[in-house]
């Protein structure tokens, strides 16, 4: 590539002292720096920002897909409504419920997997790849399979939780098991994904930390407490925040078990604050109003994790 | 000694005992895949397994349309997504322009807002320009991510500054050193931005469930959600078009699995 005009002139000046080749420097790598940033610009100038804008101000305005040049401002009635509306406080309950048991099992999981195959030398790669497959797989393909799964009579998954004293039902479809069903089906999923985030979090503990502590008569047991749990709070404070951030974002699978029903079938059981947006906003064609419960699933995660925040720094 | 050998023991007990649940979804579809429908729910030798399940689906669904329009759209996606995010994270990463604080924060700022707030106001615009079921409509609104620029701008960070400064000494313009020296040196950065944007598009569900009304314009995910619903009872079926839709994106994932562990390691996490 031909250097252009801009670029040379810098080139020359910058053979001056040091000092002024700082301060040139700086001025002439504008036009480089504004060229490699435009094209990302533009693109979330229009693709970003402008709908973020648009969003916001749809969510004070009573407008439809159907008729947008109908719209008119009402204040904050759209988020009034929701509030008021009970199916978002049940939406709301199923994706905090799924939050605090999907997330702490998950990552209680992944850590104590993480650790084991951190330790053992052969066949490492193979387990973690078979156990990281689930995240890069379609979440459409992994909702279809564990269908099979955990259907009636048929179902592996199903047949064998009989033997706990489960029923033989199609969990998907029940208004009983389809939450915990996706609860199942959310920890499968992120588990490996998790654990290989703590498998990266290990190899940054130094290993004179494990010889002390052995010195000292730790045993392994105590080792894993002491040492291992505590250095890998950062690691922690990422695989939760993350897994917040996932597990309430939940949609594709709620809406590929619903089969031909409706968004969070059977009978609103698998809803969730994305599918009541979603169903709202595309179902419904209400833009304004599934605007505002985009801005407040917005500011949900924003909450989630600050607490979060708050929580882990107390701890420290 | 005895203990340790024992705790090892038990350590791949575990491990085995936890790959079952990861072996058995992924073997049933396989499996369940090759089956003819007499024998769905039972099982059989290899000598009995078929392909015609296979035949079936490529002739009576529109599953290469929806094939072609994956491809199509995640490598538009990919090659877009390679162009924009990586000039921007070097410009961001090591030239010091007037503003780079506020392009910094705007691009940071998209990884903490969820999709659902720009869905309306895009599917909106997708409708206006008439981008209803086109490659326009899948591919452009996506060609850039926050997380990947991010994840570009820390590795530049870590190149040597000398590096650039030597070159600079030779005469190399800002955008000669970004092509000769940054761009060889960022193959393993490069590989996991392939790797993520390749998945994240391939796996993509809600956007194009929404941008999308005509079954000629479905890509994989969406079309084996419409087989799914309609073969419900042949899980044969509905299987093979699972394997379909996954085993691209694990041939690619083991091309590439190197990258993503690294950019895991190096980054923390995808947001």
């Amino acid at each position: 590539m031909k250097p252009n005009l801009e670029t040379n002139l810098s080139l020359h000046k910058s053979k001056r002292g040091f000092g002024s080749r700082l301060s040139e420097l700086g001025s002439s790598s504008n036009f480089v720096g504004y060229l490699f940033v435009a094209p990302i610009l533009i693109l979330m100038g229009i693709w970003f920002y402008y709908p973020l804008v648009q969003s916001l101000i749809y969510s004070f305005q009573d407008i439809s897909f159907l008729n947008p040049d109908a719209a008119k401002f009402i204040g904050l009635g759209n988020y009034v409504e929701i509030v008021q509306d009970k199916d978002f406080w049940t939406a709301l309950s199923h994706s905090l419920l799924l939050t605090v048991v999907a997330v702490p099992l998950q990552a209680i999981i992944a850590l104590v997997i993480a650790v084991n195959l951190n330790k053992v030398m052969h066949l490492k790669g193979v387990f973690r790849t078979l156990y990281y497959m689930p995240y890069i797989t379609s979440t459409i393909a992994v909702t279809t399979v564990f269908m099979y799964l955990f259907m009636q009579n048929d179902g592996i998954a199903t047949q064998l939780l009989t033997w706990f004293g489960f029923p033989d039902v199609s969990w998907y479809a029940n208004v009983k098991y389809a939450l915990p069903f996706l609860m199942i089906l959310t920890v499968w999923t992120y588990v490996g994904f998790y654990m290989v985030v703590y498998l990266g979090g290990l190899q940054t503990i130094p290993n004179d930390i494990y010889e002390a502590g052995r010195v000292d008569g730790a045993n392994g047991w105590q080792q894993f407490w002491k040492l291992t749990v505590p250095m890998l709070k950062p690691v922690t404070f990422l695989v939760i925040m993350s897994g917040i951030i996932n597990v309430m974002q939940l949609f594709d699978q709620p809406y590929a078990l619903a089969r031909n029903g409706s968004l969070g079938s059977p009978a609103g059981a698998t809803s969730t604050i994305v599918t009541y947006f979603y169903s709202q906003a595309f179902s419904f064609n209400r833009s304004g109003y599934g605007s505002a419960a985009a801005f407040i699933i917005f500011a949900l995660i924003i909450a989630l994790s600050m607490l979060q925040k708050r929580f882990l720094k107390e701890e420290i | 000694m005895m203990l340790n050998r024992k705790t090892h023991i038990l350590r791949y007990v575990l491990l085995f005992a936890f790959s079952i649940f990861f072996v058995v979804p992924f073997g049933y579809a396989i499996y369940t895949s090759l089956l003819s429908k007499a024998d769905i729910g039972h099982l059989v030798l290899p000598s009995q397994w078929t392909f015609e399940n296979y035949r079936d689906i490529f002739e009576t669904s529109d599953i290469l349309i929806w094939y072609k329009n994956s491809i199509i759209v995640t490598f538009g996606i990919l090659i877009g997504n390679l162009f924009v995010n990586t000039t921007a994270a070097y410009s961001l990463a090591r030239i010091n322009f007037r503003g780079r604080g506020v392009v910094f924060f705007l691009v940071i700022g998209m990884m903490m807002v969820p999709y659902q707030v720009m869905i309306i106001p895009i599917f909106s615009m997708i409708v206006d320009m008439k981008w209803l079921n086109s490659y326009q409509g899948l591919i452009i609104p996506f060609l850039f991510q926050g997380f990947l620029v991010f994840l570009m701008r820390q590795f530049f960070l870590t190149v040597p500054k000398e590096l650039e400064e030597a070159a600079e000494v030779d005469g190399l313009s800002k955008i000669g050193i970004f092509y000769r020296i940054m761009l060889p040196l960022s193959k393993g950065a490069i590989g996991t931005q392939i790797i993520f944007s390749f998945t994240g598009t391939w796996n993509s569900f809600v956007w194009p469930v929404t941008l999308v009304n005509d079954s000629r314009w479905y890509v994989m995910t969406v079309g084996l959600n419409t087989l799914k619903n309609r073969y419900f009872e042949w899980p044969n079926l509905t299987m093979t078009g699972v394997v379909l839709l996954t085993l691209p994106i694990i041939i690619v994932f083991l091309m590439f699995q190197r990258h993503m562990v690294q950019g895991i390691a190096t980054t923390g996490l995808k947001g």
